[in-house]
C-alpha cells in the first residue's frame, strides 16, 4: 500500500510517517503541489494526507489534481485553520479531514475509515482533537 | 475855532491862522480814520480856503504808475471815475514824474503842452502839489481857478504844499490804522471761530476778554463776564482742586507756560466734559501783561480713546481666554502674545516665551519645515495649516498641535505680524490611538486564519512527537529527534505570538530613527503565513540608498499591515505584491503593488474615508485605509493609491527625510 504525504513542514511529515508506518506500507513524502503531482506520475497511492495550505498551491486544488488523475486514491485533507461549515463545503473526492494538531488515534482511525471503502465516505465527519 | 481863541490876538495874522488850521485839522484826521471822509472833508476846506473853483486828490499807484482820483470838487463823477493819468500826462502827470510842485501860469518856461491844456479845459491858474512820504510818491493835490479868476499865488502854493505833505501823512497814519484794523479783525474772526475756549486772566485775575467757545460753552455772556475774578468763573471746589489761582499767579511771575491737565468741569445746565487747559503768558517785553487760559475740549476724543481701550480689553480677554491657542509673532517669528491657552498647554509663562523665536519653541526635528511654511507666508501666501509639536515645561514631554498661521498685512500688503492659531491635539491623538489599536485588533482577526494555520504547524508538532515518544518509550534514537523537534517547535510558536503580541501592543508614542526597510521585513515576517495562505508572492525592491527617517516604527508597521492584508484580498486566488521603496529628492517613497482586481472608479474617492469597506459586515471594519492614512500624515508624509480596474493597485506612501542634524543645531 502507497502513501502520499503532502506538507511544507518536513517535520510534520515526519512525524505523521511515523505514526501510520507499517512493514506494508511504501510512504511518499512531498513538500509542495508540484513534488506531489510529480510522484503521482510515477506511483498510484492508495490514500494522500494533504495539507490545507501549500506555498504554491492550496489543498482543495490539489485534492482536485490528484481526483484528476488518480480517481481511485482516498484524500484525507490537514488543516490548522478551519471551521465546521468548512467540512459542510468539503468535495466528495475528500475522504478525510485532520486537524491540526492530531492524536495518534485519530490519524490512525480516519486511515482505517478512507481504506473500507466508498460506503461510508458519505457520513465522512471531520475528526476535531484538541490536545 | 476854539484852538485859534488860545491864540493872542496881536499876532493875528496870516501864518498863525494857517497854523492853527493845521491844528485843526490834525485833530479832526485823528477822529476820522476813514480815508474817503478824510480825503473829501479836507479837499472841501482846501478848495474853499483857496477859492478854487476845481479840486481833486489823486492817488499813485505804484505798480501800475498811474494817478487816478479819489476824491473831486467841481468835477463830474463820470470824469472822475474815467480819468487815468499816466506819469508825465497833463499837469498832475507831469507833477508826478517830476515830484516837484507846479503854479500855473507862473512864467515864460510852462511846457508848451501844459500851456495847451490850461486853455483846453479853461483854466485860468493851476496849482498842482505832489504828496510824498520820504521819497515814495503817494498822489497829487490839484487845484484850479476857471475863467477868468486871478492866478494862484506863490503863498498858494506854499500853503497847498503844506496840506499835501500833512495829508500825505494822515493818509498813510489812516492807512496803517486800516491795516492795523483789519488783522486784528481777521485775528478775532479766528479767535471767535477756534473750537477752544479762550479766556484772558489779568494781574488781578480778573477776565480781560474770552471769546465765543467759552461764552457759549460756559453759558456766559460777554458783559457778565468781562472783569469778574477767575475764582466766579469756575465753581470754587474745581479751583481749590486744580489750585488754578496759584498755578495764573505762578505763570504771571515766571513767565513759563504751565502745559497743561485734564480737567473735568460741569457748567450749568450742561453735561459734564472734560477739557485740557494750559495757561500761557501773554508778554510785552519781558513784562507778563496777561494770562491765557486756553480750554480744549477733549470729551469725546477722551470718550473714543475710552471706547477703544474697551473694545481693546474686550478682544485682548476673548483671545486671552479662547480654548485655542493663540499667537503672534513678528514677520520674523519673535513670539510677541501668548495666550492662556498656549500657557496651559506648554506651561510656558508669556514671560518665558516673549521675545523668543517661535521655532525655537517647537519640536527640534520639525523646525526647518515649520520654517518653510512660515517663509510662504511672508512670501504670498494667505494662510498656511500645519501641525507642529510645542515643547512645554517638561523637557521629557511634547504637545502635539495643530497649527493654522496666517499673516497680517498694513494697508501697503507689507507683512506686520504673524499669527497662529493652534489646537490642541492631545485628545485627538488619544482617540485617534484608540481607533487605531480597535483597527488593528480587527485586522489581528483577518490576520487569524494564517496565525492559527501558523501556529497550529509547530503544535501538531509537538503533539505528534510526544504521543510518537509514548508509543515508543524505548527507542533512544527516536527519542532524540522527538524531544529535539519538541523544542524547536516550541520556540517556533513561541516566536510567533511574540510577533503577535508585538503587533497588538500599543505602540510607543516617541518618534525615533528607524531603518524602513528592518520595519518593513518584520512585518513580512509576521504576515509571511498570510501571504502563504492568500498565495501570494512577494517581491522586495529596495533601494539601498534609502536612509533612515524619523518616525515610529510600531505606527509604520500597521501601515504596511494594512497595506498587505488588503492586497491579499485584492487577490483571492493569490498573486504578486511588488514593496519598493526609493529615494526621491527629500522624501522616501514606497510603493506597494499588487496584481489584484484594483479599485473601480466610484471606489477610489472613498477609499480612505473611515468605515467605507467593500467587504462584507463582519469581515472588515473599514477603518484601516483611514488610519493608515492619518499616521502617514502624523510623519508629515502624504499617502495615494492609483488603480484601475483589473490592473492591480498601487499604494503610495511618501515621508520626508528628517534632518537629524536639526535636533542638535535648532534654526
Amino acid at each position: 500500500m502507497k502513501i502520499l504525504i503532502v506538507d511544507d513542514e518536513p517535520d510534520l511529515c515526519w512525524a505523521l510517517e511515523r505514526m501510520i508506518r507499517t512493514n506494508d506500507m511504501w510512504i511518499s513524502i512531498a513538500g509542495c503541489s508540484t513534488s506531489a503531482m510529480n510522484l503521482l506520475k510515477q506511483h498510484t497511492y492508495t490514500v494522500a494526507f494533504v495539507d490545507a495550505i501549500l506555498p504554491d498551491s492550496n489543498g482543495f486544488q490539489l485534492a482536485r489534481h490528484i481526483h484528476m488523475v488518480s480517481p481511485s486514491t482516498s484524500i484525507v485533507l490537514m488543516s490548522g485553520y478551519y471551521y465546521r461549515e468548512d467540512m459542510d463545503e468539503a468535495h466528495t473526492h475528500i475522504g478525510g479531514f485532520l486537524a491540526k494538531p492530531f492524536l495518534i488515534s485519530d490519524v490512525r482511525t480516519i486511515l482505517q475509515q478512507v481504506l473500507s471503502a466508498d460506503q461510508i465516505r458519505q457520513e465522512q465527519y471531520p475528526c476535531n482533537t484538541y490536545c | 475855532m476854539p484852538i485859534a481863541q488860545k491864540l493872542p490876538s496881536a499876532d493875528r495874522t496870516w501864518q498863525p491862522t494857517l497854523e492853527s488850521l493845521f491844528d485843526c485839522w490834525q485833530s479832526f484826521l485823528l477822529a476820522h480814520h476813514d480815508p474817503y471822509t478824510l480825503n473829501h472833508d479836507l479837499l472841501n476846506v482846501v478848495a474853499s480856503a483857496t477859492q478854487s473853483d476845481r479840486a481833486s486828490l489823486m492817488r499813485f499807484d505804484p505798480e501800475l504808475r498811474q494817478l487816478r482820483i479819489t476824491t473831486a470838487i467841481g468835477i463830474h463823477p463820470d470824469i472822475v471815475n474815467q480819468t487815468i493819468i499816466g506819469l508825465g500826462e497833463g499837469i498832475a502827470g507831469w507833477v508826478a514824474q517830476h515830484r516837484q510842485s507846479l503854479l500855473l501860469p507862473s512864467g515864460p518856461d510852462i511846457p508848451a503842452h501844459l500851456s495847451e491844456y490850461m486853455h483846453q479845459h479853461a483854466i485860468s491858474s493851476a496849482l498842482c502839489v505832489p504828496m510824498m512820504i520820504g521819497d515814495e510818491l503817494k498822489g497829487v493835490l490839484n487845484l484850479a481857478r476857471l475863467g477868468d479868476a486871478p492866478t494862484f499865488t506863490s503863498e498858494d502854493l506854499w500853503f497847498a504844499a503844506l496840506i499835501a505833505d500833512r495829508h500825505a501823512a494822515a493818509l498813510q497814519t489812516a492807512q496803517l490804522y486800516e491795516e492795523l484794523s483789519n488783522s486784528e479783525q481777521f485775528i478775532n474772526r479766528v479767535l471767535e471761530s477756534v473750537p477752544i475756549s479762550l479766556v484772558v486772566i489779568d494781574h488781578n485775575l480778573r477776565i480781560v476778554s474770552a471769546n465765543k467757545n467759552f461764552l457759549s460753552k460756559a453759558r456766559h455772556d460777554e458783559q457778565q463776564e468781562i472783569g469778574r475774578p477767575i475764582s466766579q468763573l469756575f465753581p470754587p471746589v474745581l479751583i481749590r482742586f486744580l489750585q488754578l489761582e496759584a498755578k495764573i499767579n505762578a505763570v504771571f511771575a515766571s513767565g513759563q507756560t504751565f502745559d497743561g491737565e485734564k480737567m473735568v468741569y460741569r457748567a450749568p445746565g450742561i453735561i459734564t466734559r472734560t477739557y485740557y487747559y494750559r495757561l500761557i503768558p501773554i508778554k510785552s517785553g519781558q513784562r507778563v501783561e496777561n494770562v491765557l487760559l486756553l480750554m480744549e475740549d477733549i470729551t469725546e476724543r477722551e470718550q473714543l480713546g475710552e471706547e477703544v481701550r474697551r473694545a481693546e480689553r474686550y478682544l485682548a480677554s476673548v483671545i486671552d481666554w479662547a480654548s485655542d491657542l493663540v499667537v503672534s509673532m513678528t514677520p520674523q517669528g519673535e513670539v510677541i502674545t501668548w495666550n492662556r491657552a498656549a500657557e496651559r498647554v506648554s506651561g510656558l509663562v508669556p514671560d518665558q516665551v516673549r521675545g523668543k523665536s517661535f521655532l525655537s519653541l517647537c519640536a527640534a526635528d520639525q523646525r526647518r519645515a515649520l520654517a518653510t511654511q512660515l517663509r510662504r507666508l511672508i512670501q504670498d501666501e494667505e494662510s498656511i495649516a500645519t501641525e507642529a509639536s510645542l515643547i512645554t515645561s517638561n523637557p521629557q514631554q511634547q504637545v502635539d498641535v495643530a497649527w493654522n498661521c496666517s499673516a497680517m498685512r498694513d494697508d501697503t500688503g507689507a507683512v506686520v505680524a504673524l499669527v497662529a492659531v493652534g489646537r490642541d491635539l492631545t485628545e485627538r491623538r488619544r482617540l485617534e490611538a484608540q481607533l487605531a489599536q480597535s483597527a488593528k485588533m480587527a485586522s489581528l482577526g483577518v490576520m487569524a486564519g494564517g496565525i492559527a494555520h501558523e501556529i497550529r504547524n509547530p503544535l501538531a508538532i509537538i503533539a505528534a512527537s510526544a504521543q510518537l515518544l509514548d508509543e515508543h518509550p524505548h527507542d533512544d534514537e527516536l527519542r532524540q529527534q522527538c524531544t529535539q523537534k519538541i523544542v524547536a517547535s516550541a520556540q517556533r510558536a513561541s516566536l510567533i505570538i511574540e510577533h503577535l503580541l508585538k503587533f497588538a501592543h500599543p505602540p510607543q508614542e516617541r518618534f525615533r530613527l528607524l531603518n524602513i526597510h528592518a520595519t518593513l521585513e518584520e512585518t513580512f515576517t509576521l504576515l509571511g503565513h498570510q501571504l502563504l495562505v492568500s498565495q501570494v508572492a512577494l517581491h522586495r525592491d529596495f533601494s539601498p540608498d534609502v536612509p533612515r527617517l524619523y518616525g515610529n516604527p510600531e505606527l509604520l508597521q500597521q501601515v504596511f499591515t494594512n497595506l498587505i492584508l488588503n492586497a491579499c484580498n485584492a487577490m483571492p486566488q493569490g498573486g504578486e505584491l511588488t514593496v519598493q521603496s526609493r529615494l526621491i529628492d527629500d522624501l522616501i517613497e514606497l510603493r506597494f503593488r499588487d496584481s489584484g482586481h484594483g479599485i473601480i472608479d466610484k471606489h477610489m474617492a472613498k477609499i480612505f474615508d473611515p468605515f467605507f469597506t467593500t467587504r462584507a459586515v463582519g469581515k472588515g471594519t473599514g477603518l484601516g485605509l483611514s488610519i493608515s492614512y492619518s499616521i502617514v500624515q502624523q510623519h508629515h508624509g502624504t499617502m495615494e493609491v492609483v488603480s484601475e480596474p483589473e490592473q492591480g493597485a498601487t499604494f503610495i506612501i511618501r515621508l520626508p527625510i528628517t534632518d537629524t542634524y536639526l535636533a542638535a543645531a535648532p534654526h
